[in-house]
């Protein structure tokens, strides 16, 4: 990334832009990242590389637009993609060094069920994280989700329906029941 | 909603990670702090910020700006403010660098002015707060001074906090004089006070938080022995513990007096922490217990401490207090209080609330408890009939207050129950919940979850957030051998 690059960008946007539009939507990003992946660190490195990618480039005409539902769409696409990308470097890795699971040691039912139910939230496409988060890691109304993501009460309430459905059938394939 | 949608509307209730207000907050500054200082561009920002209009500067000559920012950068920001501090700046630049060689880290946000005094510099700090790294002082002081506190010291690590209602001191390394009108009085590493009350105590290292260097302050504090603010009585022991990994693979579910003995097993740190730092009568969940290593939930331990004397005779209080004494010692344990945004459930009411039972008469004091047993016995009005399956909690009773009913259900939710209903009649329940079974196969007839039963009754669990006691842990070791 060029400096010439960088200072073009404070064309569009002040040091004190950038920052009032950090504060503003800081949590919901963190908080976004932090409940699809559930790694504090990986939510951390999500928050930065969003805002590391507006520094360096010019603002999407959606940014300015609705600041907070495109951060918020940012969010869930980084950290789904931070999931799958973990995933693809897992599988890429030699079998024989990955522990057994007769070496596991022993987790918690309720552990087991909450990495289950991130292994299948990270199975469901971006538009029902998107809504399954605003509900749950938010708890957005239906209304809510619906301004925030420009549509309307009855459309939400149908994917929430249908977010879960999924949701629950991967959950089953992974053996646990809903 | 069917059942199958009300149970995995509770597993996304009870298991997607959340993360408080302050959490996100304190990362959001780390975060900031980084993005301020990772690129060129934030460093050329910075460097003109106090006296140059940026934004038009940049706009027009930026390969001159960058040129020029490069070269401040060989020279360094401690050139550049080295310049003459009799002006008066109030910025929001996260670290500066006083003419003497003090060092400022500045919490976003913050309100501050520096100005020269007679015998030395002095800042204002109107809102907000820093952390002070002064620099040894030859000929003069450096001065903080908020509304109603002066600081002064001659080379130390300081914190102070400038609020709507009062001020505070943190010292972190070497000593300063903080002074409130006639008042006068010296902190040590690890000690703060506030205007109001103006007593010394030992820091809570949570104020430190939003700092860049927390971890090493708090490094340099845990190493500090902090002198008492007050005379500190002997902690209450168990004259024999034994701790040992549990290797048998069964979990008793907590711990228990049994003769004159505390025995537990399989109990993990979580656990021990929840039954030791229990505040007083109000509810405590296991998720109030913040920062958990990765092993406290995952290790087991059997514990098997000797009491003393008539165990049955020592009030709980004092037991708790002998747990936690076990924990300082072998697990290494370094812990604090504190209160937490978190999510709880408001119980509220549907379509009028329950229906009233025919008599509103309220039952005697005596009559108002729980029964576990057969379902056939019959109970007085007041009483609950509580029956448990590995699937499923039954409650059956008549007249029952709302208070009683709150603690009924406080035990299988996840959260938090606060009452919001503003329900001051009597009622009758006959309700059953499922349980979390995990691997049990599921009953022939559906059970209904907590949500779905409550609803029966014309109740039901919102979730929110409150403000509740957290016990934060701080740092945390395996237990030593015995």
């Amino acid at each position: 990334m060029s400096n010439a690059t960088l200072i073009d960008v404070k064309r569009e946007m002040s040091s004190s832009e950038f920052d009032a539009l950090f504060r503003a939507h800081h949590r919901l990003i963190y908080r976004t990242a932090y409940g699809i992946t559930g790694s504090s660190e990986d939510a951390e490195d999500i928050l930065q590389s969003i805002f590391l990618q507006l520094i360096g480039r010019k603002f999407p005409p959606d940014l300015k637009k609705n600041p907070r539902a495109y951060l918020y769409r940012a969010a869930v696409n980084a950290s789904l993609n931070s999931i799958r990308a973990k995933r693809r470097n897992v599988q890429m890795a030699d079998a024989d060094q990955l522990p057994s699971s007769a070496s596991l040691p022993e987790i918690e039912p309720h552990q087991t069920t909450r990495k289950r139910l991130l292994h299948a939230i990270s199975n469901l496409n971006a538009k029902a994280v998107e809504v399954l988060m605003l509900r749950y890691v938010h708890d957005y109304s239906d209304a809510e989700i619906a301004k925030m993501l420009g549509t309307t009460r009855g459309t939400i309430a149908v994917m929430l329906f249908r977010s879960r459905a999924r949701l629950k059938r991967l959950m089953r394939a992974k053996g646990v029941e809903p | 909603m069917k059942d199958g949608q009300e149970n995995i509307n509770e597993i996304l209730n009870r298991h997607v990670p959340r993360v408080s207000d302050e959490q996100a907050d304190a990362v959001g500054e780390r975060v900031l702090y980084r993005l301020h200082h990772s690129t060129p561009s934030a460093q050329v920002e910075r460097l003109f910020e106090p006296t140059v209009p940026q934004r038009t500067v940049i706009r027009w000559w930026p390969a001159l700006i960058a040129a020029v920012a490069g070269i401040l950068v060989l020279v360094g920001a401690r050139v550049f403010f080295r310049t003459p501090s009799s002006a008066v700046w109030v910025d929001n630049t996260p670290v500066q660098t006083l003419s003497d060689g003090s060092r400022l880290e500045i919490r976003s946000g913050s309100k501050w002015q520096l100005e020269t005094a007679s015998d030395g510099l002095r800042i204002h700090l109107n809102h907000g707060s820093i952390i002070v790294t002064a620099a040894r002082q030859r000929n003069g002081h450096l001065y903080v001074r908020t509304r109603d506190l002066t600081v002064s010291v001659v080379g130390t690590i300081f914190m102070v906090h400038a609020g709507e209602l009062r001020s505070t001191v943190h010292v972190i390394e070497g000593k300063v004089q903080v002074r409130r009108s006639e008042d006068e009085v010296s902190l040590l590493p690890g000690e703060e006070v506030s205007s109001s009350p103006f007593v010394k105590k030992r820091i809570n290292l949570e104020v430190l938080s939003w700092s860049r260097n927390a971890p090493s302050y708090i490094a340099m504090l845990s190493q500090t022995p902090s002198a008492p603010a007050t005379e500190v009585k002997p902690k209450r022991t168990f004259e024999v513990t034994s701790i040992r990994p549990n290797t048998s693979g069964i979990n008793s579910g907590g711990l228990r007096v049994v003769g004159d003995r505390l025995q537990g097993t399989g109990a993990s740190l979580r656990r021990l922490l929840w039954y030791a730092y229990q505040p007083g009568d109000a509810q405590f969940l296991g998720t109030q217990i913040l920062n958990m290593p990765g092993w406290g939930d995952v290790d087991r331990f059997d514990v098997d401490a000797k009491i003393g004397g008539e165990a049955t005779s020592v009030p709980q209080e004092q037991i708790r207090e002998m747990v936690r004494s076990m924990l300082e010692e072998r697990f290494r344990l370094k812990a604090h209080r504190a209160i937490r945004e978190l999510p709880v459930y408001n119980l509220v009411l549907i379509k009028g609330g329950p229906k009233l039972s025919a008599d509103q008469t309220p039952p005697p004091e005596k009559q108002r408890y729980t029964y576990f047993g057969t379902e056939d016995q019959m109970l007085p009005r007041g009483a609950v009939r509580m029956f448990e399956s590995p699937y499923r909690s039954a409650f059956v009773g008549q007249s029952i207050d709302i208070a009683t009913f709150m603690s009924l259900i406080q035990g299988r939710a996840d959260r938090i129950v606060l009452d919001k209903t503003n329900f001051t009649g009597l009622f009758d329940i006959d309700i059953q919940i499922s349980k979390d079974a995990g691997p049990l196969p599921p009953p022939d007839t559906p059970i209904p979850t907590i949500f779905g039963a409550l609803q029966e009754i014309n109740l039901k669990l919102e979730a929110g957030k409150a403000n509740l006691p957290v016990l934060i842990v701080d740092s945390v070791q395996r237990p030593t051998p015995n």
